[in-house]
């Protein structure tokens, strides 16, 4: 029975387990166990996340292959328990991140610190050799699945549960429970080769898991992926980040990091250029709203043109887009009701609407043409 | 520990789950062996066909080829040499003999056969040769045989003739030197002849002169006995008259008369007689004159006769000392000879091998094998357990490593907490039992189906493959970790086995090698990985045994897999990034 308790509760408790020196992963953990809603302990500890240390932290870290400057001086932070999206174009060096963020690879300038309970158990300026108990920290799950295709999903697990120090019991417990959580379960016996892409990416993901490691990493785990099985995929991310663990992931599919994503941060030309949620993001860097609608006849030209006659709804652009028009407008109310009127005046018959803030791509979009 | 299990756990689930590997694991030794096994298990050369061509198909050729029929040879009969070596090239045949035009068990007959062989099937050709010539050989020996059997009767014959008749040799020396004796004596005796005449002595000049005076002294004997006797005459008739006129007695007187009677009767007879003897004498002496004249002649002529007998004794002395000399040298000669014939003799009874088959063949160069199985697998199962653990290791190891660089889970192997030195020992553990249990099968297989002797010290030989498959790992590890892709890492593998293989007594003899390759090739652990296996498995030596090669062995993998550690040191992380954004950009 779980007791019923104000949010001033949750934020009191909260409170007092950070001046006793708790982290924020302990108080997420503590705070799970009490029965709490997943989001409104998220919610209180991004409240107090700016007092807290964060679990991860990036100064100023550069890196070249060569001539080629793939990271240049990325400063972040990422706190326990979040979801922490790395976003940007192909080749900006978000998988070059990911991987000077578990100290694969070495900076060139810079630093990396991990902070683990209340005093940074490691902390080097430049790199983290990647040290055995770090390394147990981290699980990690690459854009192409990393596991044994001639070993069956359990022997996996079991292998890699194994390499981390689990011993029996444990690697039972936490193999029956990865297979649960990922759907797996009646897949458990058939040969990673013979996985369907999906159940291969969740297996990568509960390698990446077996061990019960702090940081999850996932370097494009969506990619390659059919809509569906992204729909999964990000659903089990969510899942996953219940559990305490804090993400860390990168994806080209932006639209739909915003709807689960703590925060995001935007990589371009190899530097950070935005970091913040969804949110605060767009509130950032865009006050246009997005209008979606979709008619029987497709015929968008003639209404289009008009809407964008009518000055005074603030339209900043529009388009076709496959079978439907999009709209960005300053003032979504007024133009909504300009665009219903004229479909209703020419006789169209609509077949969808929808008004929304502009999407983590727009955004994305928006901050490379600035 | 436990990690190291676990990691040799999933090498074997891979290994046994890739079925191709599962062939080479299992299946592939024990088809090693059954091959190797059924090819070598025999010591014999089957099908060697041997091209032949004879002038002349003498019987000598006849029995030769007859012997090389005998010995499974099959004998292709060739018009001409040329087409014989010709057949060589063109594999038709594997060896040539050309006999010389007259080859047969006559005097002056050149018995030549020339082999003719292709070389550069190095690994048959000898064999061929040694297999061919030890027939030939067997024939010849036994043709040599009965020659030398014919030459020993003789011998014994000669030498029991020479013994019969040393006897004749000693009878003649002792003949000889009598005969140099009498010879001696007869030019002593001649030597001594006093054959000078002094004519002198006979003055024959004077001769006519003392005949004169002869009848000179005759006629005055004469006229002195005339004389006397007409005196005695005077005398008596004187006395007679006077008896006369003596006044004596007449018996006196008679007796007297009687004397006288008697005396002129004794006178008378004595006048007779003396005239006679005058007569007689002067005849005589005219006698004697002729004798004498004829004497003087005589005397001449044998005083010529001497002259000629001096000179021939001078002649006949000269020719009995060079008959001395002679017979002296021929009794020397003979004595020599005697001398040589007894040495002979002796030489010949010092000859204690008289038995023509070992005459033939004083040093009968059998060759028996050290060990009691004359499989020929036994011979070349050191080489081939060597080879098998060589390519096996070397290349499993190298394919070991290369699969695990290059697999999709090297990224995550990178990132648990595994120490380098336990991922280093789960593939050098992983391949060492797979080679080991490979090896096993491959030793037991041949122990118990093709008699091999191996099975005896098969702990030994173990032990032995053990430190060689560990050194062989270890190289294949250093491939492994050294190169980038299983393309590259196979190449360098088999360009290490065969680098090996080519530095090894295995082709070529290392006899036939210059010396300062011979001395590097002596480090080679493919060599001392044969010969430490060679001393387990043909000769039954122990571990302990093995001294300094064992030891240099051990050495080369303890500094091979240290050189693997610092190799998987400095790669590691470059290999699996390349792999990483290989991954990303495929």
């Amino acid at each position: 029975m779980v007791a019923v308790v104000s949010l001033k509760d949750i934020k009191q408790f909260t409170k007092q387990a950070l001046e006793k020196g708790a982290t924020l992963q302990d108080i997420r953990v503590a705070l799970q166990e009490k029965g709490w809603p997943q989001k409104v302990i998220e919610h209180v500890l991004n409240t107090f996340r700016s007092g807290a240390k964060p679990l991860l932290q990036l100064k100023n870290v550069s890196k070249h292959f060569g001539k080629e400057v793939v990271l240049n001086c990325v400063t972040l932070d990422i706190y326990a328990g979040e979801i922490f999206a790395v976003i940007g174009v192909s080749g900006c060096g978000k998988t070059t991140l990911l991987n000077t963020l578990v100290g694969f690879v070495e900076p060139d300038e810079g630093g990396v610190t991990l902070n683990i309970d209340a005093e940074p158990t490691y902390e080097v300026e430049k790199f983290i050799p990647n040290p055995n108990a770090i390394k147990s920290l981290f699980g990690f799950s690459t854009q192409s699945p990393s596991f044994y295709e001639n070993l069956t999903v359990e022997e996996n697990l079991e292998y890699f549960a194994s390499l981390y120090g689990l011993k029996g019991e444990e690697i039972q417990k936490n193999k029956n429970s990865l297979l649960k959580l990922l759907g797996l379960e009646g897949s458990k016996d058939k040969f990673g080769s013979d996985l369907s892409r999906g159940m291969q990416k969740r297996l990568d993901i509960g390698c990446a898991l077996i061990h019960n490691p702090k940081i999850l990493i996932l370097d494009e785990p969506t990619a390659d992926l059919d809509p569906f099985l992204r729909g999964e995929m990000w659903a089990l991310v969510q899942e996953i980040n219940k559990t305490g663990t804090t993400i860390v992931l990168t994806s080209h599919f932006l639209s739909e990091l915003e709807s689960f994503c703590d925060r995001l941060a935007v990589l371009y030309n190899h530097a950070i250029v935005a970091i913040g949620t969804p949110l605060e993001l767009k509130k950032y860097y865009t006050n246009n709203y997005e209008i979606h609608f979709q008619i029987v006849s497709h015929q968008y030209e003639p209404l289009l043109a008009k809407l964008k006659q009518q000055k005074e709804l603030g339209i900043t652009k529009m388009h076709i887009e496959r079978h439907k028009a999009v709209l960005y407008t300053l003032y979504p109310q007024q133009t909504l009701q300009a665009l219903i009127m004229l479909i209703n005046k020419s006789k169209q018959q609509l077949l969808d609407i929808d008004v929304n803030r502009p999407s983590i791509q727009e955004i994305f979009e928006t901050m490379l043409k600035r | 520990m436990s990690n190291l299990i676990t990691l040799v756990q999933k090498n074997f689930r891979l290994l046994l789950r890739a079925r191709m590997s599962s062939l080479i694991v299992i299946l592939g030794p024990l088809l090693v062996i059954l091959l190797v096994g059924i090819a070598f298990n025999n010591s014999n050369l089957f099908k060697v066909n041997v091209g032949m061509y004879a002038p002349e198909e003498t019987e000598l050729v006849q029995s030769f080829l007859e012997d090389l029929g005998e010995n499974h040879f099959a004998i292709t009969r060739f018009t001409s040499a040329e087409d014989c070596i010709d057949a060589i090239k063109t594999g038709v045949v594997h060896l040539c003999a050309v006999f010389s035009d007259t080859f047969s068990l006559e005097p002056h007959a050149k018995n030549e056969i020339i082999f003719y062989a292709d070389f550069s099937r190095v690994n048959l050709v000898y064999n061929i040769l040694e297999a061919t010539s030890a027939t030939i050989s067997m024939t010849s020996s036994e043709l040599s045989l009965n020659l030398t059997t014919q030459l020993i009767t003789t011998l014994e014959e000669v030498r029991d003739l020479m013994k019969a008749k040393r006897g004749i040799l000693v009878s003649m020396t002792t003949q000889n030197d009598q005969l140099y004796q009498r010879i001696e004596q007869v030019t002593e005796s001649i030597k001594g002849l006093d054959l000078a005449i002094d004519k002198t002595l006979f003055d024959t000049g004077n001769l006519s002169a003392q005949e004169a005076k002869v009848d000179f002294l005759m006629k005055r004997i004469d006229g002195m006995v005339t004389d006397n006797l007409q005196q005695t005459q005077d005398l008596v008739t004187a006395l007679r008259n006077k008896l006369g006129t003596v006044a004596i007695s007449e018996s006196d007187k008679n007796n007297l008369t009687v004397l006288l009677d008697d005396a002129q009767t004794d006178l008378d007879l004595l006048t007779q007689q003396t005239d006679q003897l005058f007569v007689d004498t002067k005849q005589d002496i005219h006698q004697l004159s002729l004798l004498a004249t004829q004497i003087i002649s005589q005397l001449d002529s044998t005083s010529s006769k001497l002259s000629a007998a001096t000179g021939a004794k001078s002649s006949t002395a000269e020719n009995l000392d060079y008959m001395k000399f002679t017979i002296d040298r021929s009794l020397h000669h003979i004595i020599d000879m005697q001398q040589t014939i007894n040495n002979i003799e002796n030489l010949a009874n010092k000859v204690e091998v008289t038995d023509p088959a070992t005459i033939v063949n004083p040093i009968t160069t059998t060759v028996k094998p050290v060990t009691s199985d004359k499989s020929r697998l036994n011979y070349i199962f050191p080489v081939l357990l060597v080879l098998i653990a060589l390519f096996t290791s070397v290349m499993l190891v190298a394919t070991l490593i290369q699969i695990e660089k290059g697999s999709n889970a090297a990224f995550r192997n990178f990132m648990t907490p595994v120490r380098d030195i336990t991922s280093l020992a789960a593939i050098f553990f992983t391949a060492m039992i797979i080679l080991l249990l490979q090896l096993t099968v491959i030793l037991v297989v041949a122990g118990l189906f093709f008699s091999t002797q191996v099975l005896f010290t098969i702990f030994d030989t173990l032990t032995v493959l053990f430190f060689v498959c560990a050194l062989f790992t270890s190289i294949g590890m250093v491939i492994g970790y050294l190169f980038k892709s299983p393309e590259t890492a196979n190449l360098a593998s088999i360009s290490v086995g065969s680098l090996f293989l080519f530095l090894s007594d295995v082709i070529l003899p290392l006899e036939t090698v210059p010396s300062f390759v011979s001395s590097l090739v002596q480090y080679n652990p493919f060599v001392i990985a044969v010969n430490l296996l060679r001393r387990t498995i043909l000769f039954q030596a122990h571990v302990y045994q093995m001294g300094i090669d064992l030891v240099l062995l051990v050495v080369y993998a303890v500094v091979l897999f240290l050189f693997v550690v610092f190799i998987h040191y400095i790669t590691k992380k470059s290999h699996i990034i390349a792999a990483v954004y290989r991954r990303k950009k495929e």
